[in-house]
């Protein structure tokens, strides 16, 4: 990367990371090499891919199969009014691209299974999960494990979300929550809704860890999880360590490739 | 003695909508017995059919997770803040 | 007064935001009758109504699909 010449154009776009102590020409190469998957491109993935792709990260890949509706806009920001009814993947790399044209996106219009997850997964160096259901957060985690890949989790209900950084070791989702909970205990945005700016708030948070982790600046959200209420603009931190007993990461771990996880969610 | 436990939005229901609410107890086993006197409804929640704490559920200590202390059995003290943090997945359309 | 909705072919979540959008105009006590499909709909919706705080009267299948009475109880 280090030989890479800025154009005039990208000096200008870059200067403000540039000019930033701990960034700098080396940092913004750092971010032009860099490749990140995201999973969805939804609530989550909207602002996280807008944000990565203004930061001139190199390289996007998009997982999304589902198609732009009416009720995405409330807060899928990369999508827009004329997009109702294309592919997510689709207006999402027009939007990337009118942000900034340096970055290369991917898109993938599959839904993100057992068979494609490991292949997808092992083509970049950072993994965003801002996917909307339990068999498909689990279906990262395992296949972030088993490639070593960091997984940056973000996930939200109603007025609250959460985010946090598993790098390979240090804990993964399965030690935080090591089973879903059964089907209909927990209600669904679809069920319950969810406030529009709330996934803005969490999705950036995990942009701006895929950027610290690739710069190699700060410290990451790992082995600590934010908790963020809306209602009462409260940020709480907690702990977390891996698990020894992991079915996956864990010294023993019993699950050792990637599995059926619409009946490991109980959905089968 | 008691503590404050902060109740995440899915439980607030049982307690009457309450967002925290004030429980005694030595250990996070008593704090739990407590809640389900108080507000009938949490044990069902919170345990599975074998009494085990459900998995999808995390209880902290003042921002340390019980299971890296000692699980329910927990001690407590005076002010203490616990914490339930339940698994969240995003949001589903059902109708494709 | 009795309000009548026919939510047939009215997919999830949007028959549960307009029955939640009619009993936001009408007074406590006040009665909603909807029609309702099988499937997600009759699982969903009546759940979303007893969760809310309002009463489920009546539930009366009606060949493919499903009857609510619905009773309006004290905001939230």
């Amino acid at each position: 990367m280090a030989d890479i010449r800025f154009s005039e154009e990208q000096i200008r776009r870059y200067s403000r990371h540039i000019l930033l102590q701990g960034v700098g020409g080396k940092g913004q190469r750092k971010l032009l090499g860099a490749s990140v998957l995201l999973v969805g491109t939804g609530g989550l993935g909207s602002p996280a891919a807008l944000y990565l792709a203004a930061a001139g990260v190199g390289k996007l890949g998009l997982v999304d199969f589902d198609v732009v509706d009416l009720s995405n806009l409330q807060r899928q920001v990369l999508h827009h009014t004329h997009d109702i009814g294309r592919l997510k993947v689709e207006s999402a790399t027009t939007a990337i691209h009118d942000i900034n044209p340096d970055v290369q996106v991917v898109p993938h219009t599959v839904r993100l299974s057992s068979e494609n997850a490991l292949n997808l997964v092992a083509g970049y160096d950072i993994v965003l999960d801002g996917s909307d259901n339990f068999p498909t957060r689990y279906l990262v985690n395992d296949a972030c494990v088993f490639k070593s890949k960091p997984n940056i989790h973000g996930s939200i209900l109603l007025f609250h979300g959460m985010a946090t950084t598993f790098l390979p070791g240090k804990g993964c989702y399965r030690c935080l929550y090591p089973v879903p909970p059964p089907p209909g205990t927990v209600p669904s945005c679809q069920e319950a809704g969810v406030l529009g700016v709330l996934p803005g708030i969490i999705g950036i948070i995990q942009a701006t860890e895929t950027i610290k982790l690739i710069l190699g600046i700060g410290e990451v959200l790992s082995e600590r999880l934010v908790f963020y209420d809306a209602l009462t603009m409260e940020f709480k931190e907690v702990k977390y360590k891996r698990n020894p007993r992991c079915p996956v990461c864990g010294e023993e771990p019993s699950i050792t490739r990637l599995i059926d996880y619409e009946e490991f969610c109980g959905l089968r | 003695m008691a503590v404050e436990v902060r109740l995440p939005m899915i439980l607030q229901k049982v307690a009457g909508g309450a967002k925290t609410v004030k429980v005694e107890g030595k250990s996070i086993r008593e704090v739990f017995d407590n809640l389900e006197k108080n507000h009938p409804g949490f044990a069902s929640r919170l345990f599975d059919n074998e009494g085990n704490l459900n998995h999808f559920i995390m209880v902290y200590v003042n921002n340390e997770d019980i299971r890296l202390q000692r699980g329910m059995q927990t001690e407590l003290k005076d002010g203490d803040v616990i914490t339930l943090l339940p698994a969240m997945a995003g949001g589903e359309d059902c109708c494709r | 007064m009795k309000k009548f909705m026919d939510l047939r072919g009215t997919c999830c979540p949007y028959n549960w935001v307009k029955v939640k959008l009619e009993l936001e105009e009408v007074d406590n006590g006040d009665q909603l009758e909807v029609l309702l499909d099988d499937g997600e709909p009759i699982r969903n919706v009546p759940r979303s109504v007893t969760q809310e705080g309002h009463a489920l009267l009546k539930v009366t299948p009606e060949g493919e699909h499903f009857r609510l009475l619905i009773e309006k109880r004290g905001e939230k």
